[in-house]
C-alpha cells in the first residue's frame, strides 16, 4: 500500500464523492489545495528519483484529450487504437521505464472525471461505427496501481460491458486482483500481464510483487474465464539473457493454459533519446545506461545487431510454447507496466 | 551543505549557539556564520532582502555543488496556536498570487501547513495559513541552484488573532525559534542527509583531474570524458579494461574513442 506523503487536491475537484472518499482514506497526510494540477506537477527543478521515495497523490480533473490515438505499432490492435490515462505515474519502480525520463515529477496524479473520460470514450467508438476498436489503459502507468484509492477498474469495466465491438487492454505488473475477480470475466477486456526474467526483475523491478505472486494471479484470472494476454518487455542484454528467458517461459506456459491466452508479444529496449538523457541524468551510477550511447531516429537503443539476434533468438524459443498466430512485435518499449 | 536563511539575527541566535557557528570573515553585504556542513545568512526583513541573501549565498558557493536550503523564522497565523512550528507546503506569494509546494518526500517529523508570503506584516489572519514576509522570494530564488525537495521553509507562529504582531520583541522571537530547536535539529539532519546522498550520487570520477591533464582536450571533449569516465566507473570500478587503458594512447580523441566503444561493446553481468 503506497504511502504518500500529501495529498494536493484541485479545487474544482475537492466536492466529487469520489474524492471525498480519498480524503477519507488518506485523513492522515496533509491535504493541499492547488488550483491546477501543472503547479504541483510540472515546475522545473523537481528531482524524480527523490521525489520516487514518497511521492504526493495529486487530485485532478482532466479536461482535454482524454482519449488519444495509439501511437503506431503499439497494442494488438492495428486500426482504431486508442489509450486514455486516468493515471500519471505507478507505484512500482522500474529502472527501465520511460516515466521517469518523461515527468519531473514523481508524484501520482489520479485524474478522477471517469465520467468525462466515459463519455469520451463512447464517442470515440460510436465513431468507429460496427468496426471494433482497442483502448489502453495502461500507457503512463500500471493499470491496477492504486486500485485501492481510484476505483477505476470497477469504473471501466461496467463501462466495457456495454460495448462488446470495442476492447480495454488493462496492462499491469500488480498481483492485486481482486477488483478484477468481483467481476465477472468480460471477453472485450485483455488482462496484459508484463514478465521479465528474475535477475531483471530482481536488478531493475523495486517494488514489483514476486513472480510466484504474479503467475498465481494470472492463474486465477484464467480460471475466472479472462483473457490473459503475456507481454515480454523490455528485452534488454546482457550475459545469459537467453537462459534466463528459457526458464521464464518453462514457468510461465507450465502454470497457464496457452490455448486460452488472448496474445502474446514482445517489445525492444527502446526510448526517445530525451527521456533516456533525463534518466541518465537522474542514475549516473546505473549500469543499465552506462553501456548505452546508441541512438537511432531519435530512439535509444541496443545495437540493430542485437537487437535483431535477441528477438530472433527469443521468438524461436517462444514459438516452442505458443502458436504464432497469437503473437505480435510491439514497436514500442520501456512502456509502462 | 546546507544553507540556512533567516530574516533576524534575534531569530538565528539559537541556531548559531546549538551549531556552535562562527562569524565568516571578510566584507559581506549579509552577516554569514559557518558551522559544520551549514552555512547560515541573516538575510534582512521582507522578498528583496531575503532573494539577495540566496543569490549571494549563490554565489559564494558556486563551486561547491549543490546545497539544501532551509528557511527559518517566526510567523503570524491565523488559527496555530502561539510556538507551534510547521513546513510550509504550499508557500503563496500575495502580491502576485504566485504558488509554489515544495515537495514534503523527505522523512520530515514535524507537521506541515499553508504559508502566505505578504509584503506588510499581516493583521487579519483570513485564510486558514501562517504568514511570513520572506518565503516565496526564498524559495524562487533557491530553486535556481538546487532541486525543490530539498529547499524548505519552516516557521513558528508568533502572532495571531488575539496576540497581534505589535507584541512581538526582539527576545521573543528568539525565544521562539529556541523552543522548537526539538523540531528544527531533526529537519536539519534530515535535509543535510538528504543532500549528501544526492551529491554522492553526482560524484565526478577521481580519474577526470589526472587524465584531463594528460593530453590537451577541448571543453567539448572534456564534457564528454566527464560522461565516458562517469560510465567507466559505474560498469568497471577504479579499473580501466586493457584497452581503454590512458597508458595504451597517444591523443585524447584516441583515448576517448578507445573508451567509447568499450563501454558500448560491454554486455552486463547481472
Ligand atoms: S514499467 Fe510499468 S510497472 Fe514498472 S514503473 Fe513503469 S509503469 Fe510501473
Amino acid at each position: 500500500m503506497p504511502a504518500f506523503s500529501a495529498l494536493y487536491i484541485e479545487d474544482p475537484c475537492r466536492s466529487l464523492p469520489r474524492v471525498q472518499d480519498i480524503l477519507k482514506k488518506c485523513a492522515d497526510i496533509p491535504h493541499i489545495r492547488c488550483e491546477r494540477y501543472g503547479e504541483v506537477f510540472n515546475p522545473a527543478a523537481q528531482n524524480f528519483r527523490v521525489q520516487k521515495k514518497r511521492p504526493g497523490l495529486i487530485l485532478a480533473k482532466k479536461y482535454q484529450n482524454r482519449v488519444l490515438p495509439a501511437p503506431p505499432g503499439y497494442g494488438f490492435g492495428n486500426a482504431n487504437s486508442y489509450y486514455f490515462s486516468h493515471l500519471l505515474n505507478c507505484p512500482y519502480d522500474c529502472r527501465y521505464c520511460f516515466l521517469q525520463g518523461m515527468y519531473r515529477s514523481a508524484h501520482y496524479v489520479l485524474f478522477v472525471n471517469y465520467e468525462d473520460f466515459e463519455k469520451e470514450i463512447a464517442e470515440t467508438i460510436e465513431k468507429c461505427g460496427d468496426a471494433p476498436s482497442y483502448f489502453y489503459a495502461g500507457y503512463d502507468s500500471d493499470s491496477l496501481a492504486l486500485e485501492q484509492y481510484s476505483g477505476f477498474v470497477n469504473y471501466f469495466l461496467n463501462v466495457f460491458k456495454n460495448f462488446p465491438q470495442a476492447y480495454l487492454e488493462l496492462r499491469t505488473k500488480s498481483a492485486q486482483i481482486r477488483s478484477l475477480l468481483r467481476h465477472e470475466a468480460l471477453p472485450n477486456v485483455v488482462i496484459a500481464l508484463s514478465f521479465s526474467p528474475e535477475t531483471v526483475a530482481a536488478q531493475w523491478e523495486d517494488r514489483v510483487p514476486a513472480f510466484s505472486k504474479r503467475i498465481a494471479a494470472a492463474k486465477k484470472l484464467e480460471e475466472a474465464g479472462w483473457p490473459i494476454a503475456l507481454r515480454f518487455e523490455p528485452l534488454i542484454d546482457y550475459k545469459g539473457v537467453q537462459a534466463d528467458y528459457q526458464q521464464l517461459f518453462i514457468r510461465i506456459f507450465d502454470a497457464l493454459d496457452v490455448n486460452k491466452l488472448h496474445s502474446v508479444s514482445t517489445g525492444l529496449f527502446r526510448m526517445p533519446k530525451t527521456y533516456f538523457q533525463n534518466i541518465v541524468k537522474l542514475y549516473p551510477d546505473e549500469a543499465l545506461f552506462a553501456t548505452h550511447d546508441e541512438t537511432r531516429q531519435g530512439m535509444a537503443a541496443h545495437s540493430k545487431e542485437i537487437e535483431t539476434a535477441q528477438r530472433r533468438n527469443l521468438e524461436k524459443m517462444l514459438f516452442d510454447f505458443i502458436p504464432q498466430r497469437i503473437y505480435y512485435r510491439c514497436a514500442l518499449a520501456c512502456e509502462p507496466a | 551543505m546546507l544553507h540556512l536563511v533567516i530574516a533576524l539575527i534575534h531569530e538565528a541566535k539559537p541556531l548559531i549557539a546549538h551549531y556552535r557557528m562562527s562569524s565568516l570573515r571578510g566584507n559581506h553585504p549579509f552577516k554569514i556564520y559557518t558551522g559544520d556542513a551549514l552555512t547560515l545568512i541573516v538575510s534582512g526583513i521582507g522578498k528583496p532582502a531575503a532573494a539577495s541573501a540566496v543569490g549571494y549565498l549563490q554565489a559564494l558557493s558556486r563551486e561547491n555543488g549543490p546545497a539544501a536550503w532551509l528557511n527559518i523564522g517566526i510567523a503570524g497565523h491565523q488559527h496555530f496556536r502561539r510556538g507551534q512550528g510547521f513546513i510550509a507546503h504550499r508557500i503563496q506569494d500575495r502580491a502576485t498570487g504566485r504558488c509554489y509546494y515544495p515537495p514534503q518526500v523527505l522523512p520530515f517529523s514535524a507537521s506541515s501547513g499553508n504559508l502566505i508570503t505578504v509584503d506588510r506584516a499581516e493583521r487579519h489572519y483570513e485564510e486558514d495559513s501562517g504568514y511570513d514576509m520572506e518565503a516565496s522570494a526564498f524559495y524562487n530564488a533557491a530553486i535556481r541552484s538546487s532541486t525543490a525537495e530539498f529547499i524548505q521553509s519552516y516557521k513558528v507562529v508568533s502572532d495571531h488573532p488575539q496576540a497581534s504582531v505589535e507584541k512581538i520583541t526582539k527576545a521573543g522571537a528568539t525565544q521562539n525559534i529556541a523552543a522548537r530547536m526539538d523540531e528544527i535539529t531533526p529537519l536539519i539532519s534530515t535535509l543535510q542527509n538528504g543532500i549528501a546522498d544526492y551529491r554522492k550520487i553526482h560524484v565526478p570520477s577521481p580519474h577526470f583531474d589526472h587524465i584531463a591533464q594528460r593530453w590537451h582536450f577541448s571543453e567539448t571533449q572534456k564534457i564528454q570524458l566527464q560522461h565516458l569516465l562517469r560510465r567507466a566507473q559505474v560498469l568497471f570500478g577504479a579499473q580501466f579494461p586493457i584497452q581503454a587503458a590512458p597508458e595504451s594512447h597517444k591523443t585524447a580523441k584516441g583515448f576517448l574513442s578507445a573508451l567509447s566503444e568499450t563501454l558500448a561493446a560491454h554486455q552486463l553481468s547481472l
